[in-house]
């Protein structure tokens, strides 16, 4: 066991690599590869009587999949992961520079506050949401006793509700990400600015943001995957006008029982991503 | 050399505190026009805290700032009329070499073509001429300094701060490089602070050391002035080598045949290694008797350590360029120690 492990660990030979890769790779052939081929596989079948699979090759869901009915969800969804991982930077840039620059003593539990909403239940958190959100919730009985609306808002079950929805859960996607970079600045730059005459509009502009664009990329890509994909925010906050792709291709599996076709969307879905993903570190300029 | 009125920068009262831990404890200092000041210290006693007082980073407990006699106190880093050459050159990554340069021009919006000519120019200056296009990380940590240089230069600042410039270069290039930037600066005229621990650098390029000890400024003067006439047993030790003697020491020593009653320093090539009595000491020179301990050859000189014999007895260190102290000797050897009376420097005490 011992002279095993040595030679795991010490080991320069390519089996001993190999052998250190291996559980890893084990891992993600059995939950992921697999299970994306299969998936890849059933877009390509065909759908038989009562939600069954029939084992004969076709290209149908995929010329379904891009039918203008279901494009329009497609771009709907890019619209709505846009504007949330938008609203995401606008909230948390600042948020970000703050914590770095300015939070001292407090940045632990600015952190934590960040974090916490995080860990707890999504469906609590969205209930919690619908609470706030309601006809009678929160947010309308605080607005009418103030006296600054007459009528209760409709917020609830709008696109509204769904974008603040998707913010509120992956907005720590892109704090994080923003933050690091951030962090990771060395202050001297700005000293440097600073010293060479620019004040302090200027120095964020021309040397802050451009060095920790990298961390904006970052948290803009992690932030808009999530939304890309996400179907409970929609359920519980929105209405028949903010049906997204994951609720249609949730509705495929659980409700239509037409598997085909919901792994057709996933791929399309999948493929997109992965395309803007490739595209995305082909243009960008190696630092 | 203008003093008083004419100083390019004042600093009157300075003191500074981080926490409750002070780092400046009123320092008065006038630094003149195209003078070359060197702030010189161990690490930790200062300096660098008040070169990023001048510069902006910092702001002063107490004691006031005054450059071309107009308070900078409440000034942000960014209006003063002051350059820093940081010590890790901090060269913006993203930009090249030129942008770097040209940074503290398009801050000022001057015209496009006078950027490019300035830009020119003070590569130029630097004999970085070609280097334009090129990216800060391609450079050597020679030409990043000389780049970092030119981006500070090419604004004409009034003054100009060096915070250890050359500490991240290796010995033959950080030589070559004090040499170098002396001559700069006497060339363009440019009124340079610069920041050591390195007293032999200090040495080098300096028109006047300002020798800093826990926060505060124990001498300023000419090299000459601090080698020859250290006024404290911190600046004759720092400042090159010395054998600094107590009060009680140097009485008992010396046996009341000094003037003065404080503690006293002695150069170490001011003290003559005789092994023969030939004769009485010259006039003027006072003779102790000693033992040798130890002579180490450092092949220019010889390092003679001795224990000098009266009093409570004192160990020495004599530096000889004498052939003679080549002869390897048996320690315990009996010598004599002929010092002049004017090398005995009194110390405050």
């Amino acid at each position: 066991m011992d002279a095993w492990l040595s030679w795991l660990i010490c080991g320069r030979s390519r089996k001993s690599s190999y052998a250190l890769l291996a559980p890893a790779v084990l891992w993600l052939a059995l939950f992921l590869i697999i299970p994306v081929a299969c998936l890849l596989e059933l877009g390509f079948l065909r759908l038989g009587p009562y939600g069954t699979v029939v084992f004969s090759l076709t290209l149908s869901n995929f010329s379904r999949a891009i039918e203008p009915r279901y494009l329009e969800i497609l771009l709907r969804t890019l619209g709505y992961a846009g504007i949330t991982t938008l609203l995401c930077l606008a909230l948390g840039f600042p948020a970000a520079y703050y914590l770095s620059f300015r939070a001292g003593r407090r940045r632990e539990l600015c952190l934590a506050a960040l974090m916490i909403p995080f860990w707890t239940s999504c469906l609590v958190a969205l209930y919690s949401w619908m609470i706030i959100l309601g006809r009678e919730g929160l947010l309308n009985s605080l607005l009418l006793r103030s006296g600054l609306i007459a009528h209760p808002l409709r917020l609830l079950n709008t696109p509204f509700s769904v974008v603040l929805g998707l913010a509120y859960f992956y907005i720590p996607f892109m704090v994080l990400p923003l933050y690091g970079s951030l962090e990771k600045l060395p202050r001297q730059y700005l000293e440097a600015s600073y010293d060479l005459g620019a004040g302090r509009a200027r120095t964020f502009f021309k040397v802050t943001l451009p060095l920790c664009l990298p961390g904006v990329v970052a948290g803009c890509i992690l932030t808009f995957i999530p939304c890309m994909g996400d179907f409970l925010t929609a359920e519980f906050l929105g209405g028949p006008r903010t049906y997204l792709v994951g609720n249609l291709i949730q509705n495929q599996f659980l409700m239509a029982q037409d598997w085909p076709f919901g792994a057709a969307l996933t791929s399309v879905l999948l493929i997109l991503l992965v395309a803007g993903l490739y595209f995305y570190q082909r243009v960008e300029p190696q630092r | 050399m203008s003093r008083g009125g004419g100083a390019l920068l004042r600093l009157e009262g300075v003191t500074k505190s981080f926490g409750t831990t002070p780092v400046l404890r009123g320092i008065d200092l006038a630094i003149a026009r195209a003078e070359f000041l060197t702030l010189l210290g161990p690490s930790g006693c200062g300096k660098t805290t008040t070169l990023r007082l001048i510069a902006g980073f910092e702001t002063p407990d107490a004691g006031r700032l005054l450059l071309e006699g107009r308070d900078l106190a409440g000034l942000p880093p960014y209006k003063r009329d002051v350059h820093t050459v940081f010590q890790h050159y901090a060269l913006f990554p993203h930009y090249d070499i030129f942008e770097n340069v040209a940074f503290g021009l398009r801050v000022r919006r001057l015209p496009q073509d006078e950027v490019a000519a300035r830009v020119r120019e003070a590569l130029a200056l630097v004999k970085l001429s070609g280097f334009e296009r090129r990216l800060p990380a391609s450079l050597s940590g020679g030409q990043m300094q000389r780049i970092a240089l030119a981006r500070a230069l090419v604004c004409r600042p009034a003054l100009l701060l060096l915070d250890e410039p050359l500490g991240a270069l290796d010995l033959k290039l950080r030589k070559e490089m004090q040499l170098e930037l002396k001559s700069l600066q006497r060339k363009i005229g440019v009124t340079f602070v610069y920041v050591t621990h390195d007293q032999e650098e200090a040495m080098t390029m300096s028109d006047r050391i300002a020798v800093f000890n826990h926060g505060r400024l124990e001498q300023l003067g000419s090299p000459a002035e601090i080698y020859e006439r250290p006024r404290t047993a911190f600046v004759a030790d720092f400042i090159g080598a010395a054998n600094v003697l107590t009060a009680q020491e140097a009485s008992g020593l010396f046996c009341g045949r000094l003037k003065g009653e404080g503690p006293v320093a002695i150069r170490p090539e001011r003290i003559a290694v005789r092994y023969h009595q030939n004769g009485g000491p010259a006039e003027g020179t006072l003779r102790l008797n000693a033992r040798l301990l130890d002579n180490v050859f450092l092949g220019n000189s010889n390092q003679i350590f001795v224990e000098a014999l009266g009093g409570a007895g004192k160990r020495l260190m004599a530096l000889s360029m004498d052939g003679e102290h080549r002869q390897p000797r048996a320690p315990g050897s009996p010598l004599w120690l002929d010092i002049a009376a004017k090398d005995i420097l009194a110390l405050d005490a």
